[in-house]
This record gives C-alpha cells, sequence and structure tokens, in this order.
C-alpha cells in the first residue's frame, strides 16, 4: 500500500455535507473529514478509513439538522403537530384521502406484483441467456402453418455441424398417453414430458436428489418431481426405486423440486425420448416428424441472427416438396411475445400476452393517478381553511421554500399511512385475484427486493405527485391577500384545474361503466342465444375404448338415459379442410369445410333439424360409405339452391348428398357457422348422452358403475355440454370480473372526489347561499343551483368518454362473429347511473348547505 | 450576558488551551483526551459556528494543505468577549461547585 495514494472522500458523504454545512464553511469541514479519513487510511488501510468516514457522517447529520432547520428543531415539530392536528380536525376528509390513496395503491401493487410475475416467466435458468427454442414455418399451397414443433433429427444435427449451437434437447409434452402407477398408486392427471437426456444440462431444474449430469442415462430411467415422490413413496428415499409407467418399469435417478408456476415448460415427470420409439420407431429419425420441440443452447457469443441463416440454409435442402423457415425465438421471450400460432403445438398452453402487460400497467398507473388527483383536488379545496395559517407562517418569516416543504412531508406522511393501509388491502384482494388470474401471488413476493423498491418507488411517487400541486398551490399566496378579509379564496386557474381533473376522473369512469354493461350485454347475449340445438341436459365422456354394442347394452339398462351417441360434440375450435369437392366447382376456389363425426343418433340427442332431406338411417346400409349430409352455409357455399342428390368428393371418396342440416352453432359465437360435412364415422372416441333433467346424480352414479365394471385403466371424467360451451367464454368471463372491478373502485374514488370537492364548492359559496336566502331563494332552488354546476361538468366528461369508450367496445365485439351491437341506450344508462349516484353523494352536503340558516352564513362579518 | 452550555464552555475552553493551534481535528482531539468521548465532527462544528456568530471566536484562514485534499484550515482564537465570557462562567462554577470537594473528594473519607 503506498503511504500517499490520495483517495477521493466518497461522492455520496461529500454531497450530503455540502447539503447540510453552511456555504462559507464547507470546504474548512469537508477538510477535517479529509484529514480524518487520510490518516485512518494510512495507518488502517482503506476499509477502515471508510468505516471511519461514514461512522463520523452518520453523526454528524443530526446536530447539522438542528442547526440547518432555521427555526430550529421546533419547526420540524410545529409541522408535524399542524399536520395531525389537520387530520384530526378534518376525520372525514383524512378518512377519504388515505382511503383513496390506499386503494390506488393497492391496486397498483397488485397488478406490480402480476406483471413482475409475468415478466418473471423462465427467468431462474441459469443458462437462460443462451437458450433459444427453435420455432418452424412451413408454407405450403394451401396454407401457412407456425408451429413450435421443429423436425426430430434437427437438434442433434445443429450440435454436429455448428460450433456456436453447444447443446440441444428435444421436449416433448402435454399429451396423456402414459399412466404413472406404483403399487396401488394410479397417477392420471400428472404432466410428462418426453426430453432427451441434456435436457436438465441446458434447463436449471433444482435436484433434490439425484444429478442433473446423469439424469437420464438410459430410456428405464425417470426423473419426478418431489410432490409425486411423496405420493408415491411417503417419506423413503425415492432414488432407485421402480415406478411403472404404463407396463415399463422406470427407475427413479432423480427428484427435483416442483417446477415453478413461472416456467413455460410444465412436467411432472420426465423420462427419455427414446421410449417414444417403440410407437414411433422410423418418425423419431424423421425430419417430416414435427412433433418435438428443439431448443438449443448457443455459445455466448454466437450471434442469434447468424445461426439462424446458417439453420435456414443447412435445412432447407431437407424439405424437397414444401417451403420450411426456421427461426430461433430466446427463452424469455417464449411466455410473452409467442404469436398464437406458436402455441398451435402442445408443449405450452398457457401463453402470455405482452399487450396486457403493457395495459394493466396503464390501468394500474391510471387508478393511482385518479386517487393522486382527488388528494390534490380535496387538499387545495381544503387549503381554503389553511390559507390563514400559510398567511401567519409567511409573515413570520417562512419562505416559499419551507411552506413547499411542509406540505410536501405531509402527502408523504399520509402516503405512508396510505401504504399501510394499502397493504391491508392487498392482503385481502389477493386471493380472489389468485383465483381470477390463476396465479399464485403472494405479499411474500413483496419482501423481494425488486417488490421493496417498487413499492418504495409507488409511495415517494404517489406522495410527491399527490403533494406537488398543493404544495405549489398553497405556497404561491401572498400574505397580503390572504389576510385581508376577503382574501383567500384562490386563484381562479386554480378551480378551473381542479374542474379539469374532476372531469377526467368523471370521463373515466364513464368510460368503465360503459365498457362493462357492453361486455355484461355480451355475456348476457351468449347465455340467451339460440345456438340451433339443444345443449342441456347433454353428458360427454371418453368411450374408454370399449366396444359401442357393450357400452350401449349396459347404459340403457337406466331409462334415465335418453339417447346415446357416438359423436363429436361442439367444440371452441373446429379444424376443417379443403378437400371437399363437387361438380362446377372453381377449381382456384379454397374454401375450408369442417368434418363432423357423427352416428345415427346425433339428430335425436342433440335435438338438431333438418332443412331438406334426411339424415343417416339404419335402414339404408349404403348410407355409411356413399352417403353425406352436409348444413345450409355448405350448400350455400357450394351455390346450390337443391344440393339433395348431388355428387361429391371428400377427401377421395365419392359421396351423394342425401340431407342438409339446419345451421346450428358448432363452435363458440367467436367463429361464424362453417360449411360442415356431417360424416358418419362408425364409433366415435367420444360418447354424448341425453339424460333426463331428473335424477341427474343417479344416472350419473349408473354411468360412473358401467363405466368402472368396463374399464379399468382410467378414471371416470364428464362434463355436462353447457359447462363445456360456458367455458368457450372463460377469457371474456375474466375480463368482464375485471373490467367490474376496475368499475368499481374507478367509482369509488371518482365519488370520493366529488364529495371533497362539493363540500368544498358548498363551503365556499355560503355567503351566496344565505344572501339568495335572505332574497327569498327556497331550498329546492339553491339544491338546483349548486348541483347546476356539477352537472355541467359531468355533461362535459361524457363528451369525452363517450367516443373512447365506443372504440373499446367496438374492438372487442369484434372478437364475437355474433353480438347484439352497441346501442345508444347504454350510454345513456351508463351517464344515467353515473350522473344518478353523483348527485346522491353530493345531495347531502348540498342540502345541508341549503338549509343553513342564513343569519349564521352571513354573522361572521 | 448569555450563559453557555456545558459543550459550548469545553469548546471554548479547548480552543483557549490549544491556543494557535485550534482547529476541527485538534480540537476533537484534545476533547478526547480531556473528556474521553469520541466527537463527531458535526457535533464539534455546530457549537463553533454558534460561538463564532456570537463573537466569542475569531478565525483565520491557513494556507492550502496537501494533506487535506489542497483544503485550507481554518484556525479558531478565542477572543476577548470570549475570555470574559469564560471567566464569568469560572465564576459561576466556583460559586456553585463551592465546598464540594472537602465534603466529598476529600481523601479521609
Amino acid at each position: 500500500m503506498k503511504k500517499h495514494a490520495y483517495i477521493k472522500l466518497p461522492l455520496l458523504g461529500r454531497f450530503i455535507l455540502k447539503y447540510l454545512l453552511p456555504n462559507y464553511d464547507y470546504e474548512y469541514v469537508i477538510g477535517a473529514f479529509e484529514q480524518g479519513f487520510q490518516d485512518m487510511k494510512d495507518s488502517f488501510g482503506k476499509t477502515r478509513a471508510l468505516l471511519w468516514f461514514w461512522w463520523q457522517v452518520g453523526l454528524s447529520i443530526p446536530p447539522l439538522i438542528k442547526q440547518k432547520s432555521t427555526g430550529g428543531i421546533s419547526m420540524l415539530i410545529s409541522y408535524f403537530k399542524t399536520t395531525v392536528r389537520n387530520f384530526l380536525k378534518n376525520k372525514a376528509f383524512s378518512f377519504i384521502n388515505i382511503f383513496g390513496l390506499a386503494i390506488g395503491m393497492a391496486c397498483c401493487l397488485l397488478i406490480l406484483l402480476w406483471v413482475q410475475d409475468e415478466l418473471g416467466f423462465d427467468r431462474f435458468h441459469k443458462k437462460g441467456e443462451q437458450i433459444y427454442r427453435i420455432t418452424t414455418t412451413i408454407l405450403t399451397k394451401e396454407r401457412l402453418t407456425r408451429t413450435v414443433g421443429s423436425p426430430a433429427p434437427l437438434g442433434q444435427t445443429l450440435v454436429k455441424e455448428f460450433p456456436e449451437v453447444e447443446n440441444a434437447c428435444r421436449v416433448q409434452s402435454g399429451w396423456d398417453g402414459w399412466r404413472l402407477h406404483y403399487g396401488e398408486k394410479y397417477f392420471f392427471n400428472e404432466k410428462l414430458a418426453a426430453v432427451d437426456p441434456s435436457f436438465f444440462e441446458i434447463f436449471t431444474f433444482e435436484f433434490v436428489k439425484g444429478n442433473p449430469k446423469t439424469a437420464l442415462p438410459d430410456k428405464h430411467s425417470i426423473v419426478i418431481t418431489e410432490e409425486i415422490a411423496r405420493k408415491c413413496f411417503g417419506t423413503d428415499e425415492p432414488l432407485g426405486k421402480i415406478l411403472k409407467m404404463s407396463n415399463h418399469d422406470m427407475k427413479v435417478t432423480g427428484v427435483i423440486k416442483n417446477v415453478p408456476k413461472n416456467s413455460h415448460i410444465q412436467f411432472d415427470y420426465a423420462f427419455s425420448a427414446e421410449n417414444m420409439r417403440q410407437w414411433r420407431e422410423s418418425k423419431l429419425d424423421s425430419w417430416e416428424y414435427l412433433q418435438f420441440a428443439t431448443y438449443i443452447q448457443l455459445h455466448p457469443e454466437a450471434r442469434q441472427q447468424e445461426v439462424c441463416e446458417k439453420i435456414n440454409k443447412l435445412v432447407s435442402k431437407n424439405f424437397p416438396t414444401y417451403k420450411v423457415k426456421f427461426g430461433l425465438q430466446p427463452l424469455k421471450r417464449i411466455h410473452l411475445r409467442s404469436t398464437p400460432y406458436d402455441s398451435w403445438m402442445v408443449v405450452y398452453s398457457q401463453r402470455g400476452d405482452i399487450n396486457s402487460v403493457y395495459i394493466f400497467s396503464l390501468v394500474a398507473f391510471s387508478i393511482l393517478l385518479l386517487a393522486c388527483i382527488n388528494y390534490m383536488n380535496l387538499s387545495t379545496a381544503r387549503s381554503v381553511q389553511r390559507v390563514r395559517e400559510v398567511g401567519i407562517r409567511k409573515v413570520v418569516g417562512a419562505s416559499r421554500k419551507n411552506i413547499f416543504g411542509q406540505y410536501m412531508g405531509e402527502s408523504l406522511l399520509l402516503t405512508l399511512f396510505a401504504l399501510l393501509a394499502a397493504l391491508i388491502f392487498l392482503n385481502l384482494m389477493i386471493p380472489s385475484f389468485n383465483t381470477l388470474s390463476g396465479k399464485s401471488l403472494s405479499l411474500n413476493q413483496a419482501g423481494s427486493m425488486p417488490m421493496v423498491i417498487g413499492l418504495l418507488l409507488v409511495t415517494l411517487f404517489t406522495g410527491f405527485l399527490a403533494g406537488s400541486y398543493p404544495a405549489l398551490f398553497l405556497s404561491a399566496f401572498r400574505p397580503i391577500k390572504i389576510l385581508q378579509k376577503d382574501g383567500g379564496t384562490g386563484s381562479r386557474t386554480g378551480i378551473n384545474l381542479r374542474r379539469i381533473l374532476v372531469i377526467v376522473q368523471f370521463a373515466f369512469t364513464i368510460g368503465l361503466i360503459i365498457t362493462s354493461t357492453v361486455i355484461y350485454r355480451q355475456m348476457h347475449f351468449i347465455k340467451h342465444k339460440d345456438l340451433g340445438f339443444n345443449q342441456d341436459h347433454i353428458i360427454t365422456f371418453g368411450s374408454g375404448h370399449i366396444k359401442p354394442e357393450v357400452m350401449r347394452e349396459k347404459l340403457s339398462t337406466n331409462t334415465d338415459i335418453l339417447q346415446i351417441s357416438y359423436s363429436q360434440a361442439p367444440r371452441q375450435i373446429l379444424y376443417g379442410n379443403t378437400d371437399f369437392h363437387w361438380q362446377g366447382k372453381d377449381p382456384g376456389d379454397n374454401i375450408m369445410f369442417y368434418p363432423v363425426s357423427v352416428d345415427y343418433q346425433y339428430l335425436d340427442t342433440f335435438k338438431v333439424k333438418m332443412a331438406q332431406g334426411r339424415f343417416y338411417n339404419e335402414k339404408f346400409t349404403t348410407d355409411a360409405e356413399k352417403a353425406v349430409v352436409i348444413n345450409e352455409t355448405a350448400a350455400r357455399a357450394m351455390g346450390m339452391k337443391n344440393p339433395l342428390g348431388k355428387q361429391v368428393t371428400h377427401k377421395g371418396t365419392p359421396r351423394v348428398i342425401i340431407g342438409v342440416i339446419k345451421d346450428f352453432h358448432m363452435s363458440s359465437l367467436h367463429h361464424p357457422i362453417e360449411p360442415m360435412v356431417f360424416l358418419y364415422s362408425g364409433p366415435f372416441h367420444h360418447i354424448c348422452a341425453r339424460i333426463r333433467p331428473h335424477n341427474v346424480d343417479k344416472t350419473l352414479k349408473h354411468i360412473q358403475g358401467v363405466w368402472k365394471s368396463l374399464v379399468k385403466d382410467r378414471p371416470f371424467e364428464y362434463e355436462f355440454l353447457d359447462d363445456t360451451i360456458n367455458n368457450f367464454y372463460k377469457k371474456e368471463r375474466k375480463t368482464a370480473t375485471l373490467v367490474l372491478y376496475a368499475t368499481i373502485l374507478a367509482l369509488v374514488i371518482a365519488l370520493l372526489g366529488l364529495f371533497g370537492l362539493a363540500s368544498h364548492t358548498a363551503e365556499q359559496r355560503t355567503k351566496e347561499i344565505g344572501i339568495r336566502k335572505v332574497l327569498g331563494a327556497s331550498i329546492p332552488e339553491i339544491i338546483l343551483l349548486l348541483i347546476k354546476d356539477i352537472t355541467r361538468w359531468f355533461l362535459l366528461s361524457n363528451l369525452v368518454a363517450w367516443p373512447v369508450a365506443y372504440l373499446i367496445t367496438k374492438k372487442w365485439m369484434q372478437n364475437f362473429a355474433y353480438h347484439p351491437g352497441i346501442s345508444l341506450w347504454i350510454f345513456l344508462l351508463s351517464a344515467a347511473i353515473a350522473l344518478a349516484v353523483a348527485i346522491l353523494t353530493v345531495i347531502h352536503q348540498v342540502s345541508r348547505a341549503a338549509s343553513r340558516n342564513p343569519v349564521n352564513c352571513l354573522r361572521y362579518e | 450576558m448569555k450563559r453557555l452550555t456545558l459543550q459550548e464552555e469545553y469548546i471554548l475552553l479547548a480552543v483557549f488551551q490549544l491556543g494557535d493551534n485550534a482547529y476541527l481535528m485538534t480540537l476533537r482531539k484534545y476533547l478526547k483526551e480531556k473528556t474521553g468521548k469520541n466527537y463527531s465532527i458535526g457535533s464539534i462544528y455546530v457549537p463553533l459556528d454558534r460561538l463564532w456568530k456570537m463573537g466569542y471566536l475569531d478565525t483565520t484562514i491557513g494556507k492550502p494543505s496537501p494533506k487535506v485534499g489542497g483544503r485550507s484550515i481554518k484556525y479558531y482564537h478565542i477572543t476577548e468577549k470570549g475570555k470574559r465570557i469564560l471567566a464569568e462562567s469560572k465564576k459561576i462554577h466556583d460559586r456553585m461547585w463551592l465546598g464540594f470537594g472537602e465534603k466529598v473528594m476529600s481523601p479521609e473519607k
């Protein structure tokens, strides 16, 4: 260590001292610090010197602050006292302020938690920055398909060919081909993952037992999560135990911690992809087999773009018949920035959306802003009462800076209270938010570093934003004007600004009311729309691969089961093809036809009506091979008025149209009715049974009993068709609930603001009211006078809210092929509701002002 | 005449005792030697500034020294007014402490 090496004092320390010391002495005092610091450094080294320095700074701060505050510490105490007294004097105001801020902050924090969770997806992998998923785009003549599946041998080829690609692995999951069992314990719903052994080297899943490097040595080894280990073996040592996967013996070679919820790859047990060979022997090495997702780990120096180009060059020769393009998707972008098509494969279903992250952040910020606006409004409104305080303070020598500081401090203090209340609210809100969003957020997350910083930032931001306007407004008063008897009402601009703030609040609220009305109307429409078939009392369940005759016979012993049909039930999305031809079809016509598998009982089970001709019938033995039934839309698409008896070809088989079914909604109302082809396809793997509305429980028990006696290897799982159909609109229902909550919150905050403002107006116009009453105005007249003002702002806010709400709801409505439209009455109704609630809020304050005895108001002079 | 606080009195006395060599660091060292208490720089500076404002202290600025980062040192000297207030303090102390030594601190007891 060089003895005289000069080290500067820490900047922050110097900055603090600079602020606290008078200018004329800063140089000399810092000199003393410097001297001590250098002495310490020379004798004890830099660390000790720094410690000494900070210790000295820390000890010096209190006396310096005492000296700095001109009036001494007593002034700070006076500020604090005034603040507390003001809180207590205006309990209602303070409550409204804290409550409003707390709600705003709670919402903001909740959404922050959610955003943090969404952004935190897949961030726990140590090599996360190097991992990419390969996406595939296939261009055939008919269409363009984007998938996250990539050719099975691709990963290994890349590792061999390119030095930049350090490692690769294939993953296939999301299906339930194999069942796990151990002794008598069966697991049906656990998620599997067929992976390459390198999986655990690339991804960081924490191992409780076993070694990630050698976790999957051969096809007879399996890695399970702690939860499965606990379910299977209890407290026994899981390593080395033999589990059965269908009929294969699998040795447990590793136990990992449960897969974090914020991972896009979800599984409960993982085994080597080599096991797939027994089903798909040839396909596992085929370039045409696209059912694996391939993840590669690039060298840290490698450039994504270059590697991607190289891959495309290398691989395109393997696809002579159609064009394929590969892309690389960074791991951290998978959750939020995948396009819908990317999820086409089953590896990953719960896709996030970066847009909703933006939207929700915006909503959080808006609600916080509303709460802050409220605070500003109420504080400036209240300022009338405090102008004299400001005046006196200024007269006895307070500078504008002092007053500004006082009000800022006040708002920060209040925000701190609000933060406490917000945390309590947050705690109450989290459980219902979790059920709504399917997340598992908790306040414990709030203990993490980014969240603590977030909390502090939100608090400081709120405090400063909310306090800024009142502080500026109040500190600008001129003492002479304030202390003159008629003065102190503040500047006109202040009042105008306040009105604008209220208008903004109300515009926001009305917009939200309109939006939620539109959404709820749509939900009502969906619920009551005639779908063209009878969706009630139909149970759907798997066929269990049991012979239909046996199943039918056993089931039909219960007379409450009316119809049994082996056919395809309505579902959210249908898959169509263009391979449907008829005489006179334009060869360039690429219209999609949607096949539906049916049997003879289909018509009766679903209570669908025929428009023309007849349905499949057992009496006509040729029906199964030679006939076809279409729907009205299909007939129209083919341009046929009378399609009966016409020849068509479907997937190469010539058929005759024997009937036309009346249009009904086979998929969700998001989609228009498509041209459909009903094909008799023998036993379909799904059963739809119509039952009598009474004795549902007994009927279900009967079916379950039959199932148990016939199907050994899987549990009875069923769904009511109307529930299934309801689930088509899960996302919309979530949105509806969220928007409803936001509406209520915004309404509450806006009403709080209005309440404060109305009482302020009433107070300000006390004398006017008194004089009017003396001159003969009646109470209703005065109430009307005061409400007129509010109504005027209100109409203005409608002017802002309507167009915006119209555009937003219209955009949302476009999600649906069928909707009741947006009509004017929704807007009028929403406005009327908001106005009514607004007037109800202020009427108490206003009527109290109006009914006061004029003597009391005027006596003051 | 205004009375001094104990801390002000100590610091004023320290400046007096140190003569021409009284500045923040030497004062701090001196006070530590005599009272055994570790004063922070700030808690010495604040009373010094106050005493200077009240006219009990005078200051001179020394030459810039490399040891304190090229900064100058501010030396404090006691003024006549300062000496008078110390004398006043001493008198009060003497009056107040009168007899304490014989009764409490005498070796016989």
